[in-house]
């Protein structure tokens, strides 16, 4: 082998010219592209508020160039037949270098090779890396401090985060997921207990809570605000829960269902409250005690056989007033329970309303409808009537536990309240045929459905409507109802008086 | 110094004298002459290609004279038969009275023959210097002759008088090592030509080169390196004439009908290891493939009917090809 110690060091030195020229530059670009990545993280951040902390995203970023760079600096290499022949290029060394290096690899027999060699080893050490291999930046580069400046400028602005609809319904999604998520486990929980004390109406309560919990994960919703009343709504079912399980009192109402209302219009609630009064004295006057089994007798009147009540009668006749209050209590804590029932009932049926309004977005609508409940009944009916045949009116929201119609009895009946047919019955008398002049045009047939079914209302039809009569005149006289439209609600109500 | 060394300064040195030794005859003409050279050492063939009285016949006679090589020369015309060339047997007698066939050679049997006005004879005629060119060996009655070496046939073409000529047909100018014309000589180089032949003493070369030496250089030219990438330069050169390469030129593609063949790439190499040692190197650059890709490319591209329409010369082809060809070969 012909010594070529000069050539051979020019090699080592453009190859490490070379590769360092080419790491800086690909420090360089890496950097540009980090620097660029920063500015965009800035500005998305300034855009959109996002929560996470701009020095985790920069830190980020930086370890991410810093990985990228590692890599991609073991791929900088070169040949040395391609670093000398780029210096036989630039120093004008007619391929000497490249000629004598590759001969000197791939034929060293080669008679010529001792002189190429020869001339080789006099050019190498002319070889200046420096000038095969100029540090050129690179326009681009120029940009860095440029983005440097834009990032740290953005970063320093004050930019009111912009909010899109679409964009804030993901957040609003995963709480209403995460609302159905406790209200299954929730349900879960109760299943059990109500398995543990045999009671079957709980149990299935229970399930429809885990159901509707799965519904609200799977569908999710589109309003803060249904997020809200779900939120408050499993707030109360946790509070509901944890109460129920320390009484322990999840039993069947059973007859004395605390939606039963006496004929004078109380409750049995309080009609056991008033029982509960007269008996608070230790020695009870004859008329007294005598009252009070008149009030038992018509309670056992109204709600049918019940051994408790029967038992209370035995103890007030006995004169034993300390057992018949203590049953007294029972009976009482067991009322409460029933309430809670049904309040847990009312919840999963709103749960349920909340459910479908997030799939189709028509809260306001059914806000819309209960301004005017009497002139598009037909529509109301077939829209805003629940699977359990309830109105919307009654559930909108927590604010409606329990519902209006439920506590003074409008419109509403044991029958059909007892009633499990979720289709709700249509009247079997005619339809109400109201003539009503609307504008200019001809007259417009008014058809009204739903009316309370004949003896089954608790309130007496000509008393609701003188109600809803004299609220109406009240508004007419206010003159809150456009002039075109007195007219209509007067014949309205005079149509309803025709009926009668 | 090495025996390379010795061999190149040799070479160099001797060279050196054959162009002074034919400058005392031609005045001028250091490319053409560098050319004919080139053809000597590589074993290829010349055309020369110019207007008449330029001293075509001059230069190769001195070639010749001052090599020490047998030359000859032959008028071409359109009656001239192969026969004229290549030689023909006839009957002689022997001092018995005895008759027989005797093999008289013609004038291709010389060192250098001096095709004159190539393209006046017939193409039968111009394809007897076909064998002769490649094989370097002539067939007579089923008998092969080999030629003398070296062999160097030199054909000019008169490009101006094309009335009853027969342009040399593709394949025998693809045989022709070089294409090399010969120019007008300058203002100083016709008052030296006016000097030297208007006196009364005509200029006698001395042989400086013996056939052996010129067969020894022409084996050790053919050692001389060439690195991979510039190899891979010549090899692109070539690529690019062709119509149908993706390396061709918007003009190749719109006149060229045929490329460069591979004896295209063959010259630029062979031709381009006698300029480098020429230029006192032992090995080639990429200047010295350029510097004779002219000279060895442009009789072997052949123009479509558009390029000829409009004139094209192929010579202007091939330095938009090497103005536009970087050295090294896109990654």
């Amino acid at each position: 082998m012909v010594e070529h110690r000069n050539l051979a060091r020019a090699v080592q030195q453009l190859q490490q010219r070379y590769v360092s020229l080419q790491r800086w530059g690909l420090g360089l670009d890496v950097l540009l592209g980090g620097v660029l990545a920063a500015l965009l993280a800035t500005m998305l951040s300034a855009l959109f508020g996002w929560s996470i902390r701009r020095l985790v995203v920069y830190a980020a970023i930086a370890a991410l160039a810093v990985v990228v760079f590692a890599v991609l600096r073991r791929r900088v290499r070169i040949a040395a037949l391609d670093v000398l022949v780029r210096a036989d290029h630039t120093l004008g060394f007619h391929a000497s270098l490249s000629t004598a290096y590759e001969y000197l690899q791939h034929h060293a027999l080669n008679p010529f090779v001792p002189g190429l060699v020869a001339v080789a080893e006099r050019l190498a050490p002319r070889v200046d890396p420096r000038r095969v291999f100029p540090v050129r930046l690179p326009r681009r580069v120029w940009g860095i401090p440029l983005l440097l400046a834009a990032t740290l400028g953005f970063s320093m602005l004050k930019v009111t985060p912009l909010h899109f609809d679409d964009a804030r319904e993901p957040d609003v999604a995963r709480e209403v997921s995460r609302e159905g998520q406790r209200l299954e486990k929730w349900g879960r929980e109760l299943e059990e207990l109500a398995k543990r004390e045999q009671l079957d109406r709980s149990m299935i309560l229970a399930r429809q809570m885990q159901q509707l919990g799965q519904r609200l994960q799977r569908e999710g919703g589109e309003k803060t605000r249904v997020a809200e009343r779900i939120a408050t709504l499993s707030q109360y079912l946790q509070r509901l829960q944890q109460e129920l399980r320390e009484r322990a009192l999840l039993g069947d109402a059973g007859l004395m269902a605390a939606r039963e209302v006496m004929a004078s219009g109380k409750s049995v609630k309080q009609e056991l409250r008033d029982i509960l009064q007269l008996l608070q004295h230790d020695t009870m006057p004859r008329e007294m005690a005598a009252m009070a089994e008149q009030s038992v007798l018509r309670l056992s009147r109204q709600v049918g056989q019940n051994a408790q009540l029967e038992s209370l009668l035995q103890n007030l006749r006995a004169g034993d007033l300390d057992a018949a209050r203590q049953l007294l209590r029972d009976v009482l804590q067991q009322q409460q329970a029933a309430e809670e029932v049904e309040h847990l009932d009312r919840a999963r049926r709103a749960l349920e309303y909340s459910s479908r309004s997030i799939q189709r977005g028509a809260q306001s609508d059914s806000a819309t409808s209960r301004s005017r409940p009497q002139t598009d009944a037909s529509q109301q009916g077939s829209m805003d009537m629940g699977e359990d045949g309830m109105f919307s009116d009654s559930m909108d929201g927590m604010e409606d536990f329990p519902s209006p119609g439920a506590e003074e009895g409008y419109g509403s009946s044991a029958l059909t309240r007892q009633h499990s047919d979720p289709a709700l019955r249509e009247s079997e008398q005619p339809v109400s045929n109201v003539e009503v002049q609307s504008g200019e045009g001809a007259m417009r047939l008014s058809y009204i459905r739903y009316l309370p079914l004949q003896n089954e209302a608790q309130v007496p039809i000509e008393k609701a409507v003188v109600q809803y009569q004299h609220a109406a005149e009240e508004v007419l006289t206010q003159e809150q109802i456009p002039r075109s439209y007195r007219e209509q609600i007067k014949q309205y109500f005079m149509s309803l008086g025709m009926m009668k | 110094m090495t025996d390379v060394q010795e061999h190149v300064a040799q070479f160099s040195e001797d060279f050196q004298r054959v162009r002074t030794e034919i400058a005392k005859a031609i005045v001028g003409h250091v490319e053409v002459v560098e050319g004919l050279l080139t053809c000597l050492l590589c074993g290829g063939h010349a055309l020369l290609e110019g207007v008449p009285g330029l001293g075509k016949n001059l230069l190769v006679k001195s070639l010749g004279a001052a090599l020490h090589l047998h030359f000859s020369r032959i008028q071409f015309t359109p009656d001239l038969m192969p026969a004229d060339i290549t030689g023909t047997r006839v009957v002689s007698q022997d001092e018995e009275g005895r008759r027989y066939f005797e093999f008289q050679q013609g004038p291709v049997f010389s060192n250098i023959v001096l095709a004159d006005e190539i393209n006046r004879a017939t193409p039968k005629t111009q394809s007897a210097l076909l064998e002769a060119m490649q094989e370097q060996t002539v067939t007579v009655a089923g008998v092969e002759y080999k030629l003398q070496q070296p062999f160097l046939v030199l054909a000019t073409q008169n490009p101006l008088e094309m009335e009853g000529t027969y342009p040399l047909p593709e394949a025998q100018l693809d045989r022709f090592f070089l294409k090399l014309q010969v120019t007008y000589p300058s203002f100083d180089d016709l008052s030296e030509i006016i000097d030297r032949t208007t006196q009364r003493h005509e200029p006698l070369l001395e042989p400086i080169l013996q056939a052996s030496r010129i067969r020894d250089v022409q084996q050790f030219v053919r050692d001389v390196p060439i690195a991979s990438h510039v190899k891979n330069y010549a090899i692109r050169l070539v690529m690019a004439t062709h119509a149908q390469t993706p390396v061709a030129s918007q003009q190749v593609k719109r006149y060229v009908r045929y490329g460069s063949s591979p004896r295209g790439v063959q010259s630029l190499v062979l031709a381009g290891k006698v300029r480098a040692l020429f230029q006192g190197r032992f090995h080639v650059s990429f200047e010295d493939i350029r510097a004779v890709a002219l000279a060895c490319l442009r009789h072997r591209l052949i123009l479509n009917f558009e390029g000829e329409a409009e004139g094209i010369d192929s010579a202007d082809l091939i330095r938009d090809i090497l103005e536009h060809m970087p050295e090294q070969a896109p990654r």
